[in-house]
């Protein structure tokens, strides 16, 4: 596959993927707010078990409102990196800078989404989406409800607002969490599959609403997955992840309009190569 | 009945189809409380306690078994009344009895949780701190409170004191070590969540470690409250003169005064079952309520 084929959506580039890359759409002008420079994590291995390099060395650029995609196999450590970001976990080796600042525990300028949606079940689903308004002190009780509440409306949560996590499905679950994220609005919103958990029906709505939100609001988004689909619907970019000791294998810029089309022809381009590439067999 | 499992496939989740899947969400919610603890199940309950009752007064005024060992409960009303009454001798009160080790069993349990929860959080986030003070929970688990009693007493000498110190240490320990082990389960994704939204150690531990470990926390209150209770009831009757339902079991068991043992055991029970309740009216107000714990209906 050469680039000859690929020139409607997509730009490839291979190799040390922080250098200048002909990034059409975003430009030079766009301010880089995460940088890392040959970043690599060991985990030490607990009770005499060995210790396990779960990244090797990575270095990429995200630049502001960036939509960002770390797919990869699962377990190669592209989780990991979502957490030395959010705060979590910290790196072994290299320098890792948000905003020219090196990450120090989480803040409120990263928001989380998990997989298991990690929803507060002794909240209410208002509860839950006011939790990091009230954590951050600024805010009347009345400007807690209301924001949470125009949250609510805005995830489609709308007749749930009084209900427990518990009662609720995993694609509400994940919708509560999403909205309990964006309530704060943080500069950050970092994914950790978060689809994973989901059945085809949500996971499909949720592309969807994610793909509006990212476009209508000004945040830097960062989302892992395993699933190509998923990434090439949601990405303007998607860095390759290899097997663990993860590497970065390959760039590739995704310049379609969001909401994406999951059957429409240059979606199924993008798809065919980008399996091609990973050398995955179809619903991997 | 109710829809507190995982994602069911198939069920409307677009924005057009959200009204009327609400109705069923509110109805299943357990917002709906009197449905968890159905008032059939209080009637059994009842029914059951009033049988076991009439069936007992029945062998009582048979005449079968002897007045002294088995007293009916019939007379076991006479003798509270008279008990709680102004005729009653002085050391025999009732409801000073009750009095006593109510306040004694209730300040000292205060007391133990209010310094058993932090040590069980602290020692459970703090691998440092729980390698100091894990060795000695595991020590004074193993000693029976009984056998403190002594020096106790010889220490605070024959008076509340004892009796409340007691109802520290006993609750003290089980307390811990639920704590301890619901805190440590909580995933810590919980942790980093309220993190990232900026918490401080404050809210973290009100509005996350607390209620994520509610029912390991219940748990421990219960075992501390059950241990505190049957400590105090025997160190009653030792630590003689200081009155409390322990203290008067004993001093009635001198006389064979069997009438007034068994209205007190049946007071101690009493007692403990409307403490038994409220923990798992608290349960029900939280855990269940959250769907985080099955109702456990009878």
């Amino acid at each position: 596959m050469t680039a000859g084929t690929m020139e409607q959506g997509m730009q490839r580039t291979s190799g040390d993927v922080s250098s200048e890359r002909p990034d059409a759409e975003l430009g030079a002008a766009v301010p880089k707010v995460i940088e890392a420079r040959h970043v690599r994590k060991i985990f030490a291995g607990t009770h005499g078990e060995p210790a396990v390099v779960a990244i090797d060395d990575i270095s990429f650029d995200i630049r502001r409102r960036e939509f960002t995609v770390f797919l990869g196999p699962s377990g190669c450590g592209k989780s990991t990196t979502l957490h030395m970001i959010g705060g979590f976990e910290q790196q072994t080796e290299g320098s890792l800078l948000l905003n020219g600042q090196a990450i120090r525990g989480p803040g409120p300028d990263r928001g989380i989404v998990f997989q298991d949606f990690v929803l507060f079940p002794w909240r209410t689903v208002l509860g839950n989406i006011a939790f990091g308004l009230e954590m951050m002190r600024c805010f009347t009780r009345a400007e807690i409800s209301e924001r949470a509440r125009h949250y609510v409306e805005h995830l489609g949560l709308a007749g749930f607002a009084n209900a427990y996590p518990s009662t609720l499905s995993g694609g509400m679950k994940q919708r509560v969490a999403i909205a309990r994220t964006l309530a704060v609005q943080p500069e950050f919103v970092l994914m950790d599959e978060p689809f994973a958990a989901l059945d085809a029906q949500a996971r499909d709505r949720l592309i969807v609403d994610v793909s509006l939100i990212a476009n209508e609001q000004n945040t830097t988004f960062l989302f892992v997955t395993h699933d190509i689909r998923e990434a090439i619907r949601l990405a303007d970019r998607i860095l390759v992840f290899s097997p663990r000791p993860a590497r970065i294998v390959e760039s590739i810029a995704v310049t379609l309009p969001r909401p994406r089309d999951a059957y429409s022809a240059e979606l199924l381009d993008v798809d065919r190569y980008m399996r091609s590439l990973i050398g995955t067999s179809p619903e991997d | 009945m109710e829809n507190r499992g995982e994602a069911t496939p198939g069920e409307p989740e677009s924005a057009t189809t959200y009204t009327s899947s609400s109705a069923t969400a509110v109805a299943g919610s357990p917002d709906g409380r009197s449905r968890l603890y159905p008032s059939r199940s209080t009637l059994i309950g009842t029914t059951s306690v009033c049988l076991f009752a009439l069936v007992w007064q029945g062998l009582a005024s048979s005449g079968v078994i002897p007045a002294v060992v088995l007293p009916g409960p019939l007379d076991l009303v006479a003798r509270a009344i008279y008990l709680a009454g102004p005729s009653s001798n002085p050391p025999f009160q009732l409801e000073g009895d009750i009095l006593l080790t109510l306040s004694r069993l209730l300040g000292g349990f205060a007391v133990a949780a209010l310094f058993a929860v932090p040590v069980g959080i602290v020692s459970a986030v703090s691998r440092p701190i729980a390698l100091v003070l894990m060795p000695f929970v595991g020590v004074f688990m193993a000693i029976p409170a009984l056998a403190i009693v002594p020096i106790l007493m010889l220490l605070t000498g024959i008076g509340n004191a004892t009796d409340f110190t007691v109802v520290v240490v006993t609750a003290f320990i089980p307390i811990v070590v639920y704590v301890y082990d619901g805190v440590r389960m909580i995933d810590r994704k919980y942790l980093w969540t309220s993190r990232s939204f900026g918490a401080r150690s404050g809210d973290v531990f009100w509005h996350v470690i607390v209620p994520a470990a509610i029912v390991p926390l219940l748990a421990g209150f219960r075992m501390g409250m059950g241990y505190a209770w049957r400590s105090l009831i025997a160190t009653e009757s030792l630590t003689a003169l200081t009155g409390g339902l322990g203290y008067t079991i004993f001093q009635a068991s001198q006389f064979f005064d069997t009438r007034t043992i068994y209205l007190y055991m049946v007071v101690t029970a009493v007692l403990g079952f409307a403490i038994e309740s409220a923990f798992r009216a608290a349960e029900i107000r939280t855990a269940v309520r959250w769907g985080t714990l099955a109702s456990g209906k009878r």
